[in-house]
């Protein structure tokens, strides 16, 4: 069934078009959110919210993009506010002396695990338009230009921002090995990737 | 290998995704109908015809709930029209001879004035403004936090986020700050902070005060040598932070006309001048009610090591109040006195761990701020000033926080 069939459907009200379009798109919403929180405990909640507001907004669709990309406007709308209203309640201080507990030494594995919650620690502290360009681009892999479309901002600032978010990772990365070793791995592919990007 | 490779989505199992289906099903099903598209165009049909007679407009266009409902009468002029629009919605309104679209997730104040100027309120989101050359027509004009962009003719966008970001497709536009005011033509964009003038208000306001804090800080020390024991510090406490309450003596008596006028004469801000503003933080020892404590303060002038050490063992010991002033004094000591910065950063930490809502635990961490960019370690600064923004968003130090985030950021 085409997307512009199955919106029709669920815009009449058909429960079976909406359990099949959360089917269809579940994995996506859950991906996207993913990259851009990191593990969370209200991911069900997101989820939940991400696709409430697309059926609540089918009507607004308009079939100018793919049915994919509209939906993932509003997974990261459902993420920044998400972002949003944990940056304005207090949350515990960090903990620098932590940051050197475990090593590259207790198993590759473990060390990719603990650089990718240092990850989601160092992305926490970025502002919430950086760190969701920066997740898009670097960790969803998707292009400046598709993220620039996504967020509903310029490509150029877009940009600015992916750089911005990288610089500021590099630079708490000086005082963290574990994840400096996580970006130094992804940044030798994804430096020549962002130049790609550029040129586009 | 990519991040992208490197972090694994997990699979969501079976019983999940079921258990979210059915969550999904049940809420929409408890939803009223939505809107149909075309009753939507009918009501923004009804607004262009309403603005087009002349006729002030005051509906509130709620699309958060995919309905589109017109409330009450329609206002006299002065009054706002609120717009507001949830993720994914996009609208379009016609305010006389401009198009204004709004993007998703937009907050909108529509304001109309008896003279046909029309202002914009924007409050969150993004709004396309597609306005007729002015020349003799009222103004119009954007205004979103303290950035107001005024039309001369034009098509551009006003986007809201953390900064307010300005792009002009065709015509000009005149965008004003307090510290700004440039004119944008075609293809040309500007960005800037919606808060720029109360965080530069904030960093004068604080200017002003580290003269009378620096005096109390050097009375402190003659108090603590044994001169001018009384007259001294009695003089200068006001300007300090424990005797006279957060904030006190740092805001008071700055009139906001003067301050605009000395704001505009700043010009930009480095981060070593933030730090040159800074006001410093008092010594806390003749707050506690521990004769030991107490009695550190004379120790502190003449051996601050042996300070730092009594009062760590005494911060082991101590339980409650007593056991937060031995832990800020001793970061204290290690900060102002000792100079060392990575030691001061530590116990920052510990007492801001022990005590994450302690009566000190603000002002410990702005001390680890202070630490970490005098350290010239500008990701650790940066870092340190928006764990500050994010536990203290209103903190009194929150204007030099988000000076060292912006400045640190843009170098």
């Amino acid at each position: 069934m085409t997307d512009t069939l199955l919106v029709d459907r669920c815009r009449q009200g058909q429960e079976e078009a909406s359990r099949e379009l959360f089917r269809l798109y579940q994995k996506r919403v859950h991906a996207t959110l993913f990259r851009i929180l990191g593990a969370s405990s209200e991911m069900d909640d997101l989820m939940q919210e991400s696709f409430i507001q697309v059926f609540r907004s089918l009507h607004n669709f308009r079939g100018e993009s793919k049915l994919s990309t509209w939906i993932d406007r509003i997974t990261v709308r459902v993420a920044l506010h998400h972002i949003r209203k944990r940056q304005s309640t207090p949350t515990p201080v960090e903990e620098p002396e932590k940051l050197g507990a475990s090593s590259p030494s207790h198993g590759s594995q473990v060390a990719s695990r603990e650089g990718v919650r240092r990850l989601y620690e160092a992305l926490a502290q970025l502002p919430p338009a950086s760190r969701i360009a920066f997740a898009l681009h670097e960790i969803d892999g998707r292009s400046v230009a598709e993220v620039a479309d996504i967020v509903g901002s310029a490509v150029s600032a877009t940009k600015l921002r992916i750089w911005r978010a990288r610089r500021a990772l590099m630079k708490i990365a000086a005082s963290d090995p574990v994840l400096a070793e996580l970006l130094d791995e992804g940044q030798s592919s994804e430096t020549g990737e962002g130049d790609q990007h550029e040129a586009q | 290998m990519k991040l992208s490779e490197k972090i694994e989505v997990p699979e969501l199992d079976e019983l999940r995704v079921a258990r979210l289906e059915r969550g999904i099903v049940a809420q929409l099903a408890s939803m009223p109908p939505a809107a149909s598209a075309s009753s939507t165009r009918i009501w923004k049909g009804a607004v262009a015809l309403a603005a087009v007679a002349g006729v002030v407009l005051a509906i509130v266009l709620n699309l958060r709930g995919s309905q589109v409902e017109l409330l009450g009468r329609f206002p006299n002029v002065g009054e706002t029209t609120k717009v507001v629009t949830g993720p994914g919605q996009s609208s379009q309104l016609v305010l006389g001879d401009a198009v204004v679209g709004l993007g998703a997730d937009t907050q909108l104040g529509v304001e109309r004035f008896t003279d046909g100027r029309i202002l914009l309120h924007l409050e969150a989101g993004a709004v396309h403004c597609e306005v007729a050359p002015r020349n003799e027509r009222p103004a119009f004009q954007v205004v979103s936090g303290d950035v107001r962009v005024s039309v001369i003719g034009t098509g551009f966008d006003v986007e809201r986020s953390e900064i307010v970001e300005v792009r002009v497709q065709h015509g000009i536009v005149a965008v004003q700050t307090s510290h700004e005011d440039v004119r944008l033509k075609a293809g040309q964009q500007w960005q800037g902070s919606p808060d720029a003038h109360r965080e530069l208000a904030m960093l004068l306001q604080e200017r002003q005060a580290t003269r009378a804090q620096q005096a109390a800080l050097d009375a402190s020390d003659k108090q603590a040598t044994g001169k001018d024991e009384h007259h001294d510090a009695g003089k200068h406490n006001k300007g300090t932070r424990h005797d006279a309450g957060v904030g006190q003596g740092v805001t008071k008596g700055s009139s906001s006309t003067k301050t605009d006028a000395q704001l505009k004469a700043m010009g930009p801000v480095k981060l070593s001048e933030i730090l040159k503003s800074a006001k410093p933080l008092p010594p806390i020892f003749k707050k506690s009610q521990d004769p030991a404590i107490a009695n550190l303060q004379e120790v502190s002038a003449t051996n601050p090591k042996a300070a730092v050490k009594q009062l760590e063992a005494l911060a082991a010991k101590l339980t409650g109040d007593d056991a937060s002033f031995a832990m800020y004094s001793r970061a204290y000591l290690l900060f102002f006195k000792l100079h060392d910065n990575d030691a001061a950063v530590t116990a920052a930490n510990q007492y801001a761990r022990r005590f994450p809502r302690g009566a000190e635990a603000e002002d410990m961490l702005w001390l680890r701020v202070r630490a970490s960019c005098e350290s010239n370690r500008s990701s650790t600064c940066r870092a340190a000033a928006h764990t500050y923004l994010r536990n203290y968003p209103e903190g009194i130090f929150k204007g030099l926080c988000s000076r060292i985030v912006e400045t640190t950021s843009a170098d």
